[in-house]
């Protein structure tokens, strides 16, 4: 199968020299959200300078003095991605999302729609810079490796095609740092003083599974050249969400918490009968630039009260690290609702009433006129921040 | 900067208690209130507690600097008042 390989390397650097040219040619670290804080990406010149990923900020600027540190933006890097993976979805239908900055695309059956290969890959770097204004590299080859092997060899905006037939000759003289192999293997080969692909090739079958066990097989494969590997085609989650902007930024964390609970509870009548298996939040800092946090639950939840706890324990644990002026929540992966047997009580009676009667005044203003009142920071010396009114939707 | 998925903010959403209100407010040459406009009259008020003043937020884009005056109009409920330091405005609002 003829796939393209498209990538856009050092992608969060990339992204953030698109939103400040000036930082073009600099050394640049972009720190991640945990704590303590671990370089996320660096730019190139950064990198020639010892700066590598999951190092600390303070290690890497042990090496690297003058770099400019810039927090990390997680929200327009992936509104940045998916808008180059929905153009490239134009171009072919199937699109492997394999990390930001690096997609495959089943590129069989459109050479009758390019003049050649070459054609075909200058059209996909020119639509993930119409997409986004960055400069791809883009590498065509029989498989996966084939063409990530062809990908990486070009610079951006260049692309790289490997002939059918020719994979071998093509990956014989790179390094095996390519192989798409764990570390322990690569580490293992390097021990035995295999530099290049083209070692690892003259190799046999049984000496390879000698030394790696049947990870041995796949390895020489990848090294004459034979990827197996499927294109995994992404898929277009249902997801609901909903945004609240504010009028002035907030810091305290109660607020969110009332906030991402007023959102759950617009999202109700949509989730209705279905089920949640990913909760993302997502916020706009006071600075202009983003914070995410990512939830994946291990069975998919559809009760309000879970999910209100989830969101709680969220951003009691995960706090964005400034005051926001936005903070949206998705419910992704949706499934539909399985049985749970819930206890019919007093309380839930008066619970189904109150919604019921929200529900009407809501039809009949267009609007909720019951508002919760909602400790923010009783404490505060500022009157206006001590309490706020939530909506009460239903 | 990724553009907002939803619309314009809706005030009716999530609302403050005790928001701050505008008011008329004349000073005398200490630069206490004397007079107030309420109801579109003028009423002469009195302090009745010494003022204090609040400095918060000082670190963020919108600090906040405040000296409060809890005063008394000559025919009506004692009210609170504050002079903004940063926006040099004056304002009524419930403590």
């Amino acid at each position: 199968m003829r796939i393209a390989f498209v990538s856009i390397p050092r992608f969060p650097c990339a992204v953030e020299v698109r939103r400040q040219p000036s930082l073009a040619g600099q050394p640049l670290i972009i720190g991640d959200a945990e704590q303590p804080k671990r370089v996320l990406d660096c730019s190139e010149e950064a990198g020639s300078r010892g700066v590598r990923g999951d190092m600390t900020i303070r290690q890497a600027l042990s090496h690297c003095p003058e770099a400019t540190v810039l927090p990390p933006d997680p929200v327009l890097y992936r509104a940045t991605w998916e808008s180059v993976l929905d153009a490239l979805g134009e171009v072919s239908p199937e699109i492997e999302d394999e990390d930001l900055g690096r997609a495959y695309a089943n590129v069989d059956g459109l050479e009758g729609h390019y003049r050649d290969e070459k054609a075909l890959a200058s059209h996909l770097i020119a639509t993930v810079l119409d997409a986004a204004i960055l400069e791809a590299a883009a590498g065509i080859g029989e498989g996966k490796f084939p063409a990530l092997a062809a990908g990486t060899a070009c610079g951006p905006g260049e692309s790289c095609i490997v002939p059918a037939g020719a994979e071998r000759a093509f990956l014989a003289p790179l390094s095996i740092r390519l192989l798409p192999i764990e570390v322990r293997m690569l580490t293992r080969l390097d021990l035995l003083g295999l530099d290049r692909i083209s070692d690892v090739a003259t190799l046999t079958v049984s000496e390879l599974m000698g030394q790696f066990g049947f990870a041995g097989e796949r390895l020489w494969q990848l090294a004459n050249g034979i990827d197996l590997d499927p294109l995994r085609p992404r898929k277009l989650p249902e997801t609901l969400q909903a945004t609240t902007l504010l009028e002035s930024a907030v810091a305290g964390i109660d607020v969110m918490i009332a906030i991402s609970g007023q959102l759950l509870s617009r999202m109700k009548p949509s989730l209705a009968g279905r089920a949640a298996r990913e909760l993302i939040l997502q916020a706009e800092m006071e600075s202009g630039r983003s914070w995410e946090h990512r939830l994946v639950m291990r069975e998919a939840v559809s009760e309000e009260q879970r999910l209100t706890f989830l969101l709680r324990s969220a951003l009691t644990n995960f706090p964005p690290p400034q005051a926001i002026r936005s903070l949206s929540l998705r419910l992704s992966s949706l499934t539909g609702e399985s049985g749970k047997q819930l206890t019919l009580g007093q309380k839930q009676r008066q619970q189904r009433q109150l919604e019921e009667v929200i529900r009407q005044l809501k039809t009949r203003y267009g609007y909720s006129p019951v508002y919760r009142c909602v400790d923010v920071e009783p404490w505060s010396v500022i009157p206006e921040d001590r309490q706020i009114l939530v909506e009460s939707d239903v | 900067m990724v553009s907002h998925p939803g619309g314009s903010p809706d005030p009716r959403r999530i609302r403050r208690l005790k928001s701050p209100g505008a008011v008329e407010v004349e000073v005398n040459a200490e630069g206490v209130p004397s007079r107030l406009r309420l109801r579109g009259a003028w009423h002469d008020v009195c302090l009745i507690r010494r003022p204090w003043r609040i400095d918060q937020h000082w670190w963020r884009a919108e600090p906040v600097s405040r000296i409060y005056y809890r005063v008394a109009p000559e025919d009506g409920p004692p009210l609170t008042l504050y002079r903004d330091l940063v926006t040099k405005t004056w304002a009524r609002q419930e403590y």
